[in-house]
């Protein structure tokens, strides 16, 4: 195992996006929960359909582990400047009862499918415009044979 | 709830400019044209026209002009009314309309124009930036991106297969090449359009319709106003405009806004999709046309594919879709095409289409999308149009 480096000077993606541990490093994804109806939303939305306008909505950490729902590889750079080939999709928080957008990683490159098991990992976001920025993503968990 | 309207509105004129690339015109001067076109087809004149709704999706970002509208109603010695401009996304032309709709059908005004122009034609080694502040873009996400995660989850979910999707590419260029305001009049093979370069998997640059330059108008009547110059009318059934529920599990083989919007304008024009005789959708992605195929009612769900594939969309099928060209085809610039699609319906309805025209076409429905909100779009507009005697 290699040291990963340090991910603690960047900027998050958004403020309270990230929780941090003692040293300014990411340790998991912070979302909304519904405390009325417990929706879980992220990012965080500042209230629920469902519920009475001002049921609070909490913060919620996020579990790590998901399933890949969609996933697409994108073949050009983004207008930001994001380098290609890169993917992205949707996954499926089991534990947490909802799906998220997230940038993926697959174990040998950008191929990734849908039923993919993944987990959380965190890095700079890799677009020019945009450099010294905190993201997320999902990677295709590592198989030990 | 939202209560019916009470009267009638009619769609009195329409216009546009050809839709492709026009560096040496401004989007004024593209403006003006397709206003004057629309307000010469109605038979109206600037004094008669109360208010104007001016859709640009691109200006204020690319470039970096507003109040669109107000310039180029000035160049035709319109002013004094009130003119508002609109910025919908992609489906920003059919919010202009649909609020020139509620000013007639609600009796505010007798004579609304709505008309919409973009330049959306980059210059080389430049990228649109459109919605690049959104979380999503900047981890990445993509507009052609966006729609191969929709067609992934089709294909996983039906088996949908990347010819039949290219066949709705396929399909509206052949439909382009006999639009003379088409910006390409070329077919292209099915083979072309899958060997084209890949842009975000499943969905090659083929499948992707382009950046254009280009206008549209329409002027919207009263049934008194019609009657006061003896002019004639295309009804407007159904002016529907709506957004998403943004629900994060909702299954996304399908656009949820979409689906309220269209039960929605069935209801409103007392209709189902069987009494539709063609259609203009939102095929700024070959899946998009599958998709929203399915979601209209001209199939059910999941069969989206195979019934393209079929026939039955072209000109000559059952329910003939995008016989413009659709985005794909007859190009977009994202202010204009919501318009351009009710151009499209109204020379359709008059029988006057040309080598596009389909017999017997007294109902018409447009639908446009525009922008990515969660896992939805921001907008769905959906119009329906018919025949009736004024
Ligand atoms: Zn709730």
């Amino acid at each position: 195992m290699t040291d990963k480096p340090s991910l603690a000077g960047l900027a998050p993606l958004r403020p309270g996006m990230f929780r941090l541990d003692a040293n300014g490093e990411p340790t998991g994804l912070v979302a909304g929960r519904c405390s009325g109806c417990g929706r879980v939303t992220f990012p965080a939305r500042a209230g629920c359909p469902h519920c009475p306008p001002g049921t609070p909505v909490e913060d919620h950490l996020l579990s790590g582990d998901g399933v890949v729902y969609a996933a697409t590889t994108i073949r050009l750079p983004s207008a930001l400047g994001h380098p290609a080939p890169y993917s992205y999709g949707y996954v499926d928080l089991a534990a947490d009862d909802t799906r998220i957008f997230a940038p993926l990683v697959g174990e040998k490159g950008p191929a990734v499918s849908v039923g993919d098991a993944v987990r959380l990992v965190f890095f700079e976001i890799p677009a020019k415009a945009i450099p010294g920025t905190l993201g997320y993503g999902f990677a295709v968990q590592e198989s030990r044979s | 709830m939202t209560r019916s309207a009470p009267s009638s509105a009619f769609v009195a004129g329409v216009g546009m400019t050809a839709f492709g690339k026009h560096p040496d015109r401004s989007l004024i001067d593209l403006g003006v044209e397709a206003v004057q076109d629309a307000m010469a087809d109605a038979g109206v004149v600037p004094r008669d026209v109360q208010a104007a709704y001016c859709g640009s999706a691109m200006a204020a970002l690319v470039q970096k002009e507003t109040g669109v509208g107000q310039s180029v109603l000035m160049q035709l010695g319109m002013g004094r009314i009130p003119v508002v401009n609109v910025e919908n996304a992609c489906a920003t032309g059919a919010t202009a309309l649909h609020l020139a709709w509620r000013d007639v059908a609600w009796g505010i005004h007798d004579v609304v124009l709505a008309f919409g122009v973009d330049k959306a034609v980059m210059p080389k080694g430049t990228v649109l930036e459109a919605g690049i502040a959104q979380v999503e873009a900047q981890l990445g996400d993509i507009f052609p991106g966006t729609f191969a995660l929709i067609a992934n989850r089709h294909m996983t979910t039906y088996g949908t297969t990347p010819e039949q999707m290219a066949q709705v590419s396929v399909k509206n260029h052949d439909n382009g090449a006999l639009n003379p305001k088409a910006q390409f009049n070329k077919p292209v093979t099915l083979d072309e359009v899958l060997a084209s370069p890949m842009i975000a998997d499943p969905l090659t640059l083929f499948s992707c319709c382009p950046n254009s330059d280009g206008a549209a108008a329409a002027v919207v009547c009263s049934r008194a106003s019609l009657k006061a110059r003896s002019a004639e009318g295309v009804e407007i059934a159904a002016s529907v405009l709506a957004s998403g529920d943004y629900e994060p599990l909702r299954d996304m083989t399908f656009w949820e806004s979409e689906r309220h919007c269209a039960r929605s304008a069935y209801a409103a024009a007392g209709i189902s999709p069987r009494e539709v005789d063609l259609v203009e959708v939102h095929d700024a992605f070959t899946i998009s046309e599958i998709v929203h195929c399915e979601t209209l009612g001209f199939c059910a769900a999941g069969e989206g594919g195979a019934f393209t594939a079929s026939g039955e969309t072209a000109l000559t099928g059952s329910i003939p879709i995008n016989p413009s060209g659709g985005l794909l085809a007859r190009g977009h610039p994202p202010g204009a095409s919501g318009l351009a699609q009710i151009y499209e319906i109204v020379q359709q309805l008059r029988g006057t289409a040309g080598e596009r025209q389909i017999r017997s076409a007294e109902t018409g429905l447009a639908q446009i999308m525009g922008g990515n909100k969660g896992n939805d779009a921001q907008a769905c507009a959906i119009h329906i149009l018919r025949n009736t005697v004024a």
